[in-house]
């Protein structure tokens, strides 16, 4: 290719403009070196572009130039490469950095070196924030979390009582059912006798399975060292012990209270007794008395 | 007249009367090129003042057999420009749309405001044939590489050099 035709092909163009690859600039820079005629049409070609970017120039403010110079004394002195090597400086690393200058590269690439060191730092130190953060967070969901399961655990034995209590409950529910609703039933109301005419105490006697019980409505309770006794009178008008009643404040429900069997009876009755209990009623301590 | 191959010896001597010949002669384009981008005489005025510091600062990282000085100014200046018109900080200030849909606005905005004393280079930049100019627009204003923008305007390599060369050869009619 000969100098005219070199010329005309628009490659010291895009030479101008910095618009070839790092290859083609180098060549170009060679023929410009080598041919008068060349680096004559490059200066002219340079003198328009420069001219043309001039027609779309603002006035430039007054100050303009002298704070230029400002800021260039104002600008670190360019030394060797920090903490690399203390020898001479000049153009040992010219060749990647000039590459730099003259391509355009994606601005995150263009960050200088301490900058992207300094990102990461950054980058870094918000991660580490954020974590830590994390970790409050969580540290203190664990910590509610704990909480909650320890009332709820409390709350679940407190319902386990709960259904106990209530099981317990409908067991004597059912048996007391079953008592009033047993056909061999008999049912004696005892009503009270002039010593206590408010009391009444209900009694149960199966004339089947001879079982005794005794429902307390109303009854003072006993003195000290004093006990109720529960006494069947048979068919010879013979008082008969028919067991004990637990003093009200001793017993832990409040159902009938199971005494003990009677094969035949025609009428039943309350003495108050000395604790324990006596062989023969005391008469004039008889609270209640009722006829089957 | 002083060359360039002495500019690059004085700035890489830290001379900073290198930085008075470079500011005399190229900081209206450099400053045109980045009003072009970000429109706005603040901010275009802000990143020249960047470019000037990098290009003292940086001026090691020159290589005359990689592209021209003023190749090597325009890049800078160029990147920093993009890279502020994409920076979320000037999109929340300027509500603008992305750099390619800005080309076009450029273009409305100038024809209603345009400076009356450039009515004359306005028209001659007109001259230009809409697909030149867009050309010219994405190569030499937003740094399309010629690859890039075969693949955006859909035309071979080739056909991105000659029409780059014929647009700019009508370029320097008027301002060569």
């Amino acid at each position: 290719m000969n100098v005219d035709q070199y010329i005309s092909s628009g490659i010291l163009e895009l030479y101008a403009a910095n618009a070839l690859p790092p290859e083609e600039m180098r060549e170009v820079a060679e023929m410009v070196e080598k041919h008068a005629r060349v680096k004559e049409e490059l200066d002219a070609i340079l003198e328009g572009l420069k001219n043309y970017a001039a027609v779309y120039a603002p006035e430039r403010s007054e100050a303009l130039y002298d704070s230029i110079i400002e800021k260039i004394n104002a600008s670190p002195v360019q030394i060797a490469p920090p903490e690399v090597k203390p020898a001479p400086v000049i153009p040992l690393h010219k060749e990647p950095q000039a590459e730099k200058e003259n391509k355009r590269v994606p601005d995150y690439q263009r960050q200088s070196g301490s900058g992207r060191y300094m990102l990461m730092i950054a980058a870094s130190v918000i991660l580490l924030m954020v974590s830590i953060a994390a970790n409050i967070y969580l540290y203190d969901k664990y910590v509610d979390t704990q909480d909650k399961l320890v009332a709820m655990e409390n709350e679940k034995n407190a319902m386990a009582n709960n259904a106990n209590a209530n099981k317990v409950k409908f067991e004597q529910t059912e048996s007391q059912l079953k008592l009033f609703t047993d056909p061999h039933n008999k049912m004696v109301m005892m009503k009270g006798m002039p010593i206590s005419p408010g009391s009444e105490v209900m009694v149960m006697w199966n004339t089947s399975n001879k079982e005794v019980y005794v429902d307390v409505h109303r009854l003072p309770p006993p003195p000290e060292g004093m006990q109720y006794q529960l006494w069947a009178i048979d068919t010879d008008g013979k008082p008969v012990d028919a067991g004990m009643l637990t003093p009200f404040k001793d017993r832990k429900d409040q159902g009938p209270e199971h005494l003990k069997k009677i094969g035949n009876a025609v009428a039943f009755a309350i003495t108050l007794e000395k604790r324990g209990g006596s062989p023969t009623p005391s008469i004039d301590k008889m609270y209640v008395k009722g006829e089957v | 007249m002083i060359s360039e191959e002495d500019i690059i010896s004085l700035m890489r001597a830290k001379d900073q009367s290198a930085v008075k010949y470079l500011y005399d002669n190229y900081s209206v384009a450099l400053l045109g090129l980045v009003f072009r981008i970000v429109q706005n005489q603040e901010t275009a005025e802000e990143i020249l003042q960047e470019t000037f510091v990098k290009i003292w600062v940086n001026f090691a990282s020159y290589d005359n057999q990689k592209g021209k000085l003023y190749t090597w100014m325009l890049n800078i200046a160029r990147n920093l420009a993009i890279d502020k018109v994409r920076s979320n900080e000037f999109k929340m200030t300027q509500q603008t749309q992305n750099i390619e849909k800005s080309v076009h606005s450029i273009n409305r905005e100038y024809q209603v405001g345009f400076d009356p004393n450039f009515i004359d280079v306005k028209d001659l930049v007109d001259k230009l044939r809409p697909e030149q100019k867009e050309l010219i627009d994405l190569i030499y204003f937003y740094g399309y590489t010629q690859a890039e923008a075969a693949e955006k305007l859909k035309m071979p390599l080739g056909t991105v050099k000659t029409r780059v060369r014929s647009a700019i050869g009508e370029l320097r009619k008027y301002f060569g």
